[in-house]
């Protein structure tokens, strides 16, 4: 085994087994965070698994298209999930239901909290109110100090009353997310809801990345916009690979699939700088293209700029143009194999 | 109430279009033998994908070379192979027969003859170059082997599935989460959007 592949397999088994604890420590080290401030961030994250409200909530994005916005009506059951119907909307009844993750799962959702530990320096601004509710204001600093984020966190419940998430820049705000009611509710279930419907997801782990990466899927542990590898699922029923990423602010998906990009399925998708990149912004934002027999399809609440950066650091072959001589000759060559009765057998001989 | 069998396959193997889907999930919602039975699919699908396909036995190729078929020496059939090159002699040498009147052979009928034959003979092997030619431009083009078959990425179950991932981080927005049952618009407010369970994780 080659020195550098030894160098690969070693980093990925630190990469599996070793990252909610190296997220855990690298505060420690390079910054300090306000023990309140992960309090309070981990009671709001907590909070969900046993509180139940009924609530509006108004979302907003802004892009370089203008800004969108939606406004939600959330009944959330502590025990089951979350049943959220767009408000105001041409579709009036339209839901959607959102199963709470399994205690199992959520010891890996977690990353993405040890992750915003690890990437940013959390602040508590201590008392505000918020909706008429005593809260508490956290933020999250880039190690350059520019503000990243502000979550307002209830103090009576530990349910998140409002995030705000901020550019490179610190002042321009990308997205918003705000409760402009909220009522804590003591049922633990909803009693209308339908039976859940099979998926074909199944759970891959960290550990198999080294694997993965040996078979030729693309999946770095690390991505630009301080994004990083969390977790893998395998999706059986179209053979896809999921590759979650995170900073603990953005979550970015990417789905990689054997074959090459249709050039039907990029209807809707505006064309991109980069030949063969199709994007669509939104919540979230979508883009897809194929690359040395691997179509890409990345979905992601990342702002424009940091979206492009992530694109860009993926391979971006373009299908290799060969001309009519050189085509012949490749052709001449094919031929001439199959003339030679092992020549016609070599390809099944290896 | 009518079960939509014949459909449980192909919704397990994702290749029913948007409304067929919607039926059968729908259906699948307050089915609870329909549900059994996609879920058994969905396992044996599965398992059947997590099948490591067997490695060809290391004398399968010494075996091929047995058989008759492969082997270099010639076969016992015959084929006639007619090329203008073996229609020259026979030509040629018909009216040589017919020539009773003692007359040589190089008369002036028999260069004629040649020249046609000589013509015949360089239009054939043109059309063979031709055609080896074109057979090679063909068979040289990139897009025949070395390329992947192409494909359509599913963005709404793509978007599900992102979904899904993202409900367990502990701040993510439900638009993301509505998104995931229709991938073709923005911020969950496509007026096709329909009131479907999802699966979470």
């Amino acid at each position: 085994m080659s020195l550098s592949r030894l160098a690969v397999l070693v980093s990925t088994a630190l990469i599996g087994f070793g990252l909610p604890t190296s997220a855990a420590a690298v505060p420690a080290l390079t910054k300090a965070d306000s023990p309140t401030a992960v309090s309070w961030l981990q009671r709001a994250a907590a909070a969900p698994n046993h509180v139940s409200y009924h609530g509006t909530q108004i979302i907003t994005s802004w892009g370089p298209q203008g800004s969108s916005s939606a406004m939600l009506d959330v009944v959330h059951a502590a025990s089951q999930g979350s049943e959220i119907s767009v408000l105001g909307s041409s579709a009036p009844g339209a839901k959607a239901f959102v199963q709470r993750a399994t205690t199992t799962d959520a010891a890996v959702d977690g990353g993405p909290l040890a992750l915003l530990q690890a990437t940013y320096q959390l602040v508590d601004k201590c008392c505000t109110d918020l909706i008429g509710r005593s809260a508490v204001l956290v933020e999250a600093l880039r190690s350059d100090q520019t503000l990243a984020a502000k979550f307002w966190i209830d103090k009576a419940s530990g349910l998140l009353l409002q995030r705000q998430l901020f550019s490179a820049d610190g002042k321009t705000m990308v997205r918003a997310t705000v409760f402009t009611e909220l009522e804590i509710e003591s049922s633990e279930f909803l009693g209308h809801l339908p039976p859940t419907v099979p998926s074909g997801v199944e759970a891959v782990g960290m550990g198999k990345v080294g694997h993965l990466r040996s078979e030729g899927w693309v999946c770095a542990p690390e991505l630009p916009a301080a994004l990083k590898l969390y977790d893998v699922h395998r999706d059986t029923t179209n053979g896809s690979l999921q590759f979650s990423y995170s900073d603990g602010l953005f979550n970015v998906s990417l789905f990689e699939q054997r074959g090459a990009l249709d050039p039907a399925a990029v209807e809707g998708f505006g064309a991109t700088d980069s030949p063969g990149v199709y994007v669509r912004y939104g919540m979230p934002s979508y883009v897809v293209w194929s690359s040395g027999g691997i179509v890409y399809t990345l979905i992601g609440d990342l702002p424009p700029d940091q979206l492009g950066q992530v694109v860009r650091s993926f391979p971006h072959e373009r299908p290799v143009k060969v001309s009519a001589i050189q085509r012949l000759g490749t052709g001449l060559a094919k031929i001439a194999t199959w003339l030679t009765p092992m020549g016609a057998l070599s390809p099944k001989l290896g | 109430m009518t079960h939509p069998l014949d459909k449980l396959s192909a919704v397990v193997d994702g290749q029913l279009d948007h409304d067929s889907r919607d039926k059968v999930l729908s259906h699948l919602v307050g089915c609870d033998t329909c549900r059994a039975e996609v879920d058994a699919q969905r396992r044996v699908k599965a398992r059947m994908a997590a099948l490591e396909s067997p490695d060809p036995s290391t004398d399968l190729m010494q075996r091929l070379m047995g058989v008759s078929s492969f082997s270099t020496e010639p076969r016992e059939e015959v084929r006639p192979v007619i090329t203008p090159v073996s229609l020259f002699p026979q030509r040629s040498a018909f009216p040589a027969g017919r020539s009773t009147g003692g007359t040589r052979p190089g008369t002036a009928r028999g260069a004629r003859s040649r020249r046609r034959a000589g013509v015949l003979g360089a239009a054939g092997s043109a059309a063979a170059v031709a055609s080896l030619l074109g057979t090679a431009f063909v068979v040289g083009d990139p897009a025949r082997s070395e390329q992947p078959p192409t494909l359509q990425p599913p963005v709404a179950s793509f978007s599900s599935d992102h979904a899904s991932t993202s409900s367990g981080a502990p701040f993510a927005d439900p638009v993301a989460l509505l998104n995931s049952y229709n991938g073709a618009g923005y911020a969950g407010l496509n007026p096709t959007l329909r009131p479907v369970a999802l699966t979470g994780r």
